[in-house]
């Protein structure tokens, strides 16, 4: 039963006695002991776990242990896009105050049949302007295609719904001179000069 | 059988195969009935101690956390129902095994030795008399450490005292064997 001998220590010494009680003779069971406890042990029900152990078990399986480690993998992957999210996440402002605050503004979220489409509000104030329009990554620098019309407090607004991503764009006016949007929260020099306003959406 | 074995046999028992508590059983059985019978003297209870240990080690199974050696457990447990016999019955250690029984035998053997036989068997008798007349706490002791040679922590565990109590015991044991040993002692030792 004890492999390597038998354990000793400081009481055993040379001791006679302890001698004696090592080579005691073995008493032998009667022929059919263990059988007969087996028998008498099949006709009790078999042994179980207790519950916690039996739980703790089952979490211990590997497909189990796979479930929760992806489950933990999902979860962390929606706090880091809710955390990202909340960083990179274009101002939302009041309508009220779009005409006092000239720049780009995100309105609203919507969806549209190609994934989900951002109505974006463009505004500069420019009194004295007799037009402005958005030249922009989105349209292709094209001073035609996206007009702003003027408020009465001479502020130019233009809304247009553009898909996530990131878009330079500058404000056009009276056809010859570009401006930067003063409110832009990123620029990018376009190597001639003047800077780009940067939206991402 | 390697502790790794037994517990491989353990897991499989729990996981619903009762079959393979079998050859625990065979296994098992000699050393319990070893430790049973001294514990206390009489072989047909004896027989019934160890059949009572299995049933309480097959029933409580689950209980066992496998940081101790199976067989320390079994032992743990056997212990305990040979208190519990022992406190049921108060008989003398020799009127059950006479001395003169065997020794009988041995001269009618015809042996060369018959007489050194003799010696030895008288000795072995008288350690079985004293070991039997000493407190059954002690008698524990001694047993689980030098007949089932377990570790002083593992008789410690078993017998749910610390280890300082244990030596005392083992101490106090071999003592009083001594005594008994050299006065030839009627009687019960205190």
């Amino acid at each position: 039963m004890n492999a390597g001998g038998p354990p000793r220590d400081d009481l055993d010494g040379l001791d006679p006695t302890v001698e004696a009680l090592r080579s005691l003779k073995k008493d032998v069971p009667p022929a059919g002991l263990a059988s007969a406890i087996t028998s008498r042990l099949a006709q009790i029900p078999p042994p179980r776990r207790p519950a916690w152990r039996r739980l703790w078990g089952a979490l211990q399986r590997p497909q189990v242990v796979w479930a929760y480690r992806m489950a933990i993998f999902i979860v962390l992957l929606g706090i880091m896009a809710g955390v990202w999210r909340l960083v990179d996440r274009p101002r939302v402002e009041p309508a009220g105050n779009d005409a006092f605050r000239p720049g780009s503004r995100v309105v609203s979220h919507s969806k549209g049949p190609a994934g989900p489409m951002i109505p974006v509000t463009f505004t500069f104030y420019s009194p004295k302007a007799h037009s402005v329009c958005v030249v922009s990554t989105f349209n292709d620098w094209d001073s035609q295609k996206t007009p702003m019309k003027r408020g009465k407090d001479g502020t130019w607004t233009v809304q247009v719904s553009l898909p996530q991503g990131r878009y330079e764009y500058m404000f056009l006016v009276d056809g010859t001179r570009y401006e930067t949007d003063p409110n832009a929260l990123e620029l990018r020099q376009d190597g001639m000069g003047n800077d780009n306003a940067v939206l991402r959406l | 059988m390697e502790e790794r074995e037994v517990q491989g046999l353990l897991e499989r028992v729990l996981d619903g195969e009762p079959d393979r508590f079998a050859p625990l059983v065979e296994a098992y059985t000699p050393a319990l009935y070893n430790l049973a019978h001294k514990m206390l003297g009489g072989s047909t209870e004896a027989s019934d101690v160890v059949q009572e240990t299995f049933f309480r080690a097959y029933r409580d199974l689950g209980r066992f956390d496998g940081r101790t050696r199976f067989y320390s457990w079994l032992c743990g447990i056997c212990v305990n129902v040979s208190y519990d016999a022992g406190k049921r019955r108060r008989r003398s250690w020799e009127r059950e095994e006479p001395m003169t029984e065997g020794a009988e035998e041995r001269l009618a053997g015809n042996s060369r030795n018959a007489e050194e036989e003799l010696i030895a068997f008288q000795e072995e008798t008288k350690l079985r008399g004293c070991l039997g007349r000493i407190p059954l706490t002690l008698r524990a002791a001694l047993l689980l450490r030098y007949q089932e040679d377990l570790s002083l922590q593992e008789v410690a565990d078993q017998l749910k005292i610390g280890l300082s109590a244990t030596k005392m015991r083992v101490q106090r044991g071999l003592a009083l064997m001594k005594e008994c040993m050299s006065r030839n002692l009627v009687g019960g030792v205190r």
